[in-house]
């Protein structure tokens, strides 16, 4: 039981922190100008801080590790998003064409998924240990020749 | 869910970036509350997510097209589908930064404190979105 409710409490934790940061990215947007750039911030990092904030709080650093490696391979499905709602969106309108290219997202994803456990590039950090030199293989010495 | 063009450009909307704090009064209350309820919607998806399916799962809907959507479906009620499409066109220099963000906080965390390695992970998102948006403009023109 005890486990549950603090399962909740991450969770609501991570959406009111999630809610505030969307906001505090929405006003920079809006004070920003020109209001071209408007686009940029419907992709900034207002969830994932939120989020990774809550998760060292709660889970620690290697939670954060584990989340930001999904992130990678969520980021590269969004990228996939945009370029590809672009044509869809003149093709079938606002509606049809933004869910369909959220299919893509959700293929793209899955696949990256099953495809890349260490995130992008396998990317290495100091979580993944390197080989320690010890024990060391023991130098031998060469075998003695016998002259026959 | 974006910075809006109501009445055309806004002042000063030129090449220069600057911050306005007047533009802060421009949209009414609802757009405030309906992009804090976006963003509970779609934290507290990830973290269910997490929950259920560990954190590298939960983390995929970190950069999940959520807020996007409803900045598109909305726009382009108000303002038309292509305008919607050139938001999302620019959009796609916020997910490159992204891209960066999260491996950038994939290298550092480990390293850094929690603060350091989100701020310059956060700097990067801004350097390279903003940079490729500009080059990309630039070589439009």
């Amino acid at each position: 039981m005890g486990e549950v409710t603090d399962q909740i409490v991450e969770v609501v934790l991570k959406a009111l922190a999630g809610g505030v940061f969307v906001l505090a990215f929405a006003a920079l947007a809006e004070m920003l100008t020109p209001k071209r750039l408007a686009g940029v911030f419907c992709a900034a990092p207002s969830v994932a801080l939120a989020s990774l904030i809550v998760t060292a709080g709660i889970a620690g650093v290697p939670d954060v590790l584990a989340s930001a490696r999904g992130m990678q391979i969520g980021a590269v499905g969004f990228t996939l998003y945009c370029l590809i709602a672009v044509p869809l969106l003149r093709r079938w309108g606002a509606w049809w064409g933004a869910l369909a290219a959220l299919a893509v997202w959700g293929a793209a994803v899955a696949a990256g998924y099953a495809l890349a456990p260490q995130g992008l590039l396998s990317v290495r950090t100091t979580a993944v240990p390197a080989p320690l030199p010890w024990p060391a293989a023991p130098e031998l010495s060469p075998p003695p020749v016998h002259p026959s | 869910m974006s910075a809006r063009r109501d009445d055309g450009p806004a002042p000063g909307d030129g090449r220069k970036v600057r911050l306005r704090l007047s533009e802060l009064r421009r949209p009414p209350r609802r757009d405030w509350a309906v992009r804090f309820a976006f963003g509970i919607g779609v934290s507290a998806l990830a973290g269910v997510v997490s929950v259920l399916a560990g954190p590298r799962a939960g983390g995929l809907f970190l950069a999940f097209p959520a807020i996007l959507l409803a900045s598109v479906t909305l726009v382009a009620k108000e303002e038309g589908v292509r305008q919607a499409g050139q938001d999302v066109a620019g959009a796609t220099f916020g997910t490159l930064g992204l891209i960066g963000f999260a491996v950038v906080v994939a290298l550092t965390v480990t390293l850094w404190p929690l603060w350091l390695s989100l701020t310059i992970a956060t700097l990067t998102w801004a350097a390279l979105s903003l940079a490729l948006y500009a080059a990309v403009t630039r070589l439009r023109r």
